[in-house]
């Protein structure tokens, strides 16, 4: 149990409905203060509401919300100086540079460093008195995250920040992000990319269809599933021809599953269950024309849980 | 709380400021709006102006019956005054060739008959000036043809 001093986030049976679309349905977190915690889920799966409503932007349907000891309603101003927030997606004007930006950003707040400092921090010096249209995405991004950073905030929500950033933008990102952890600063962060989850996170709720299907460290997540490695293979004629009992049969399999004629079996024991699946195949004569392996992640954690993949939509 | 640094500070620092700040250099920075909403108003006003530019001004008829008040409305270099009867002066005045008829009434003092709906009539009205001005009485003529009969 920890106290409430040290809960920056906690939320309690969360609901929120648009139409008839049930977006968060029975949602509980408890977000502690200096970690980062990530919210990983396909598209859909209601993170962004989630956070939304953590961030104070849409109301929830019912349940509890209290950020920082505060509540939404009663103490909306003060909890505005006090979170930092990345969206999905910011349209800042493309007419105004960065420095003019980050300096309108840091006048909403009552704290927090210079413009350029945080523009420092965010590695745009270069771009300081360059207008945003001018900007790359992963600086943008990294703008936005400026954005966020400039009123010195006590919880930063990231809402997938690295979407659609190129892997040398996302990895800069990622510096920047564990560059305010290491800051002892607490960060609630949603995405879809199990990466990112894994390198950024503490602790991590996966969720999917609006409810938390699983929580806990990304070692501890990986490890639920009970296997180290994965080990994928389709085969000739989508399997039509493959005997999966057999397979299933073999020594050290678990978890056998198979997904538009791609066949996903866990193992511990790699060395052994690989040879034994190429002897099955070979004495059911059916041609193996692809075969992967792979350490156990926290998309396998998704899969082992839902059948389904992160990114399907 | 209210700790803001030295270079970032008192005015500058206001939230209001700086988004009144921002509405302003996103005006300026883009030229189309600028060009719409300062110098093409300019431009259409000096365009029009060059094309509806004043003449000459317009020599209006007049009739009168009088020949003192002929005599008086003649030093106006805007009016085409000719002498009649006051019948013809009254036709012409119906039918819209002359834009007011004068007469002198038995006073001394000068009537003139326009017609309200005939801007070249108030026109007429306003031109003689002087003696016969200022002690003129003026009397607007609708067509309205009992009240002409009356009239006349």
């Amino acid at each position: 149990m920890i106290g409430p001093a040290a809960v920056a986030l906690r939320v309690r049976d969360l609901h929120k409905a648009f139409k008839d679309v049930v977006a968060v349905d029975g949602i509980e977190l408890e977000v502690r203060s200096g970690e980062c915690f990530g919210l990983l889920g396909p598209n859909g799966a209601g993170k962004t509401t989630t956070i939304e409503i953590c961030e104070g932007l849409t109301a929830p349907d019912s349940g509890d919300v209290e950020v920082l000891g505060l509540r939404w309603g009663t103490d909306t101003s003060a909890l505005r100086h006090r979170l930092g927030i990345q969206l999905q997606e910011t349209q800042l004007s493309d007419k105004l540079t960065v420095l003019e930006t980050l300096q309108l950003f840091r006048s909403f707040y009552g704290q927090g460093p210079q413009a350029e400092e945080v523009i420092a921090r965010v590695q745009l010096d270069e771009k300081r008195d360059a207008r945003v249209v001018g900007l790359s995405g992963g600086q943008k991004q990294r703008l936005a995250l400026a954005c966020a950073l400039v009123g010195e905030p006590d919880l930063l929500f990231l809402d997938e920040p690295t979407t659609g950033l190129d892997p040398q933008a996302r990895r800069q990102l990622w510096e920047l992000i564990e560059e305010f952890k290491r800051a002892g600063r607490t960060i609630v962060l949603t995405t879809h990319y199990m990466e990112e989850a894994e390198r950024l996170s503490d602790r991590i709720a996966i969720m999917d269809r609006g409810k938390v299907i699983a929580r806990g460290t990304p070692a501890e997540l990986i490890s639920s599933i009970g296997a180290d490695h994965l080990i994928e293979f389709s085969v000739e004629d989508g399997g039509e021809l493959l005997d999966l009992e057999a397979v299933r049969r073999i020594e050290g399999v678990r978890d056998l599953r198979s997904v538009n004629g791609v066949v996903r079996l866990q193992t511990l024991e790699l060395h052994r269950v690989v040879p034994a699946l190429l002897e099955e195949l070979s004495r059911q004569v059916v041609r193996l024309t692809e075969l992967r392996t792979h350490s156990a992640t926290l998309e396998d954690v998704f899969v082992s849980l839902t059948g389904r993949h992160l990114r399907d939509e | 709380m209210n700790s803001r640094p030295a270079t970032f500070s008192g005015v500058l620092a206001h939230p209001l400021t700086q988004l009144t700040l921002v509405r302003i250099r996103e005006f300026t920075r883009e030229p189309e709006a600028v060009f719409w909403a300062i110098f093409f108003p300019i431009l259409l006003a000096a365009g029009l102006g060059i094309a509806f530019r004043g003449g000459p001004g317009e020599i209006l008829s007049v009739t009168t019956s009088s020949p003192t008040l002929a005599q008086a409305m003649r030093a106006e270099p805007g009016l085409d005054v000719m002498e009649t009867t006051r019948d013809a002066g009254l036709e012409a005045l119906r039918n819209g060739r002359a834009a007011l008829y004068a007469e002198q009434d038995g006073g001394g003092s000068a009537l003139y008959r326009f017609d309200d709906t005939n801007p070249d009539g108030r026109m007429a009205r306003l031109q003689p000036t002087g003696w016969y001005a200022s002690r003129a009485r003026a009397t607007s003529t609708f067509w309205f043809p009992a009240w002409l009969a009356w009239a006349s």
